[in-house]
């Protein structure tokens, strides 16, 4: 064993409680939502502990012990804080144990989450040598352990540009370094770990979500799409960044419908971790926030007095900050470095589009209409679309989920004329590579939807499934 | 479209797919006793071997050849030496050995193309494998064989 039982232990222990205890401070509690709460606390335990590990680089301080120290000392303090968002969370709509649908979806969650362990567990018996996950991510993180800071050994390969696309964020390497920090020395299978949890904690903010906005029936039947969805095998096994990304943008999505739905400032501050856990990852992350904001902005445009009540200065928009801080973070380290990657925004990218769109524009949208309309995908990007043209975004109750099937066009769209610009020589290797990611990141925002409007379609009352009040004592965290 | 259409369409759709999706999952169970044993159990230096064992087969070369050149590579290169590989062969296996390369961390691998010229000199804890007999012939005297395989040679001072 590389990292002992008690390793293993504190490697999981750490952000998780350090994610429960920022949801404390929201407001957010086990019992306001019993199958998403795991899944939210990892995600934003695992952005608190890639900040951790960020200073602990910046002052080259000794690990894990500082970052232990830096989580135990952060979750103490934000247990103390007593946040003032609305007086009383609401739960999800209430458990029936004895309803078929919650029977559906607690077989289906327990199947899914079964198999993802065995799809960890069998991805364990292969070491990382190959693809994205060893020549990006474990690069970086390695290292970043050799290094021990933002120098040495990192600032050489940065300068030498011998790491591949050293502009991307760096949340997915920090993740990694947690466990080389953990076992005092570099793995080449544990170290996946934190990322492949991350395949659990989307299955259960999944559910969690599709329950939320439907019947449970209809989440049972989404969850085992998405979970036999093509990618989902993969990426339950890999430390790539892309179930990273569907699992920021759903809970991004989820949380700040919630927030609209509710009026509960945690949701806010949920959706804002979950932007800036996008904006951490690689660069589809920070694609989805900018469509999000374009689409919403575009479906909002008449609409005056919504549009000045966001620019507007308020206390909640503070919960921009988050997302500043990243943007901030990665920009001055890519600034420092003179990093550069892949997907750069530039007149060559624009050049590149302008000389290869006449030539790769039909075989690049053949080639992922193909893709959409494969059982592998379980139809599902097809079906999002049939959907979305039939009933536009306006047939559900949230604006927030109105707002999906545009922002998935615009950032379809980006994507799009980020493998047109490639040679066409290229473009089937990244279409290959490259194209069924993109469309796996987006299936979970996809089914999101189609549980919304499943639920309106299915149910006849306008009227959404009513929410539980669960009882707090006032002034206690929320 | 009316909209009963789409309601029809959209539950075949979510029965279909949902059964098809259970039976997938059901049939990933399945396997469990053929893999469980050795995930609960092999170390991470088993699991590296098991890797490179999937690499041989790939390549069609004997089993334990790729973990050979892996443990030279380890054993003989100091961490903060380069491994300088030649890849003017058209050996597929050759170009593989850049996998290596993340095993070997924080080794530095790097892939030759040139021809080597009679006053190359190569700077200081830099290693050579080659599965050229023409550089193998290049490097005698200059560097020392530290190990061999099948077909591959590394070299170093």
């Amino acid at each position: 064993m590389v990292l002992s039982p008690l390793a293993l232990v504190v490697l999981l222990a750490v952000p998780l409680l350090f994610g429960a205890a920022t949801l404390r401070a929201l407001g957010l509690r086990f019992a306001t939502d019993r199958i998403g709460y795991l899944g939210w606390a990892w995600l934003v335990g695992c952005l608190g502990l890639a900040v951790l590990e960020t200073v602990r680089l910046l002052f080259e301080l000794p690990s894990p012990r500082s970052v232990v120290t830096g989580a135990v000392l952060a979750s103490g303090a934000l247990l103390l804080v007593r946040w003032r968002a609305s007086p009383v969370p609401r739960a999800g709509p209430p458990w029936k144990a004895r309803g078929l649908g919650e029977r559906l979806l607690a077989g289906a969650l327990a199947l899914v989450l079964l198999v993802t362990l065995t799809r960890i567990l069998r991805g364990s018996l292969a070491v990382m040598v190959v693809d994205d996950e060893t020549n990006f991510w474990a690069l970086r993180a390695k290292l970043f352990f050799q290094a021990g800071s933002f120098g040495g050994a990192y600032a050489e390969a940065m300068k030498l540009r011998a790491l591949p696309n050293g502009s991307y964020p760096f949340l997915n390497p920090l993740l990694q370094l947690w466990v080389f920090d953990l076992a005092g020395t570099i793995t080449h299978q544990i170290n996946r770990l934190p990322i492949e949890v991350c395949s659990f904690a989307l299955y259960l903010c999944a559910a969690s979500a599709f329950r939320r906005w439907s019947q449970p029936w209809i989440g049972a039947a989404l969850l085992v799409l998405l979970a036999t969805c093509s990618q989902s095998d993969f990426v339950a096994r890999k430390a790539n960044s892309d179930v990273l990304v569907a699992l920021g943008a759903l809970v991004a999505v989820d949380a700040l419908a919630r927030w609209r739905d509710e009026g509960h400032g945690g949701w806010l501050g949920l959706a804002s971790l979950a932007g800036a856990f996008l904006l951490w990852l690689k660069k589809e992350g920070t694609l989805y926030v900018l469509a999000f904001a374009v689409a919403w902005c575009l479906l909002h445009a008449r609409d005056r007095a919504s549009l000045r009540r966001i620019v507007q200065p308020s206390p909640r928009t503070l919960w921009v900050l988050p997302l500043v801080v990243v943007l901030a973070v990665t920009t001055i380290h890519n600034t420092w470095f003179d990093a550069a990657g892949s997907y750069q925004l530039d007149g060559q990218a624009l050049m590149g589009v302008l000389t290869y769109l006449p030539a790769n524009v039909l075989p690049a949208l053949a080639y992922l209409f193909g893709l959409a309309l494969k059982p592998s995908f379980n139809l599902v990007p097809a079906m999002f679309l049939v959907l979305a043209v039939v009933f536009g975004g306006s047939a559900l109750r949230s604006p927030v989920l109105r707002t999906v099937p545009l922002m998935l066009l615009v950032a379809t769209g980006v994507c799009f004329l980020a493998f047109v610009k490639a040679t066409p020589a290229d473009l089937d290797w990244l279409l290959d590579t490259a194209g069924t990611r993109v469309l796996f990141q987006a299936v979970p925002l996809e089914l999101l939807w189609i549980a919304a409007l499943a639920q309106r379609l299915f149910d006849a009352s306008e009227e959404p499934r009513p929410l539980e009040t669960i009882d707090v004592p006032r002034g206690k965290g929320v | 479209m009316p909209k009963v259409v789409v309601v029809a369409l959209l539950l075949v759709w979510l029965v279909w797919r949902t059964l098809a999706g259970t039976i997938g999952l059901l049939g990933e169970l399945v396997s469990i006793p053929a893999w469980i044993v050795p995930a609960l159990t092999l170390s991470e230096d088993e699991r590296i071997a098991r890797t490179l064992e999937a690499r041989d087969e790939k390549l069609g070369v004997a089993p334990g050849y790729h973990h050979a050149l892996y443990r030279a590579v380890i054993e003989h290169v100091p961490p903060d030496g380069t491994l300088l590989f030649d890849v003017r062969t058209d050996l597929e296996r050759a170009k593989s050995v850049i996998h290596l390369g993340a095993l070997a961390f924080p080794r530095l691998v790097l892939r030759n193309r040139a021809r080597p010229s009679a006053d190359l000199e190569l700077p200081p804890r830099t290693y050579v494998l080659t599965f050229d007999e023409e550089v193998r012939a290049f490097l005698q005297g200059r560097l020392r064989e530290l190990a061999t395989g099948p077909d591959w040679s590394l070299w170093g001072p």
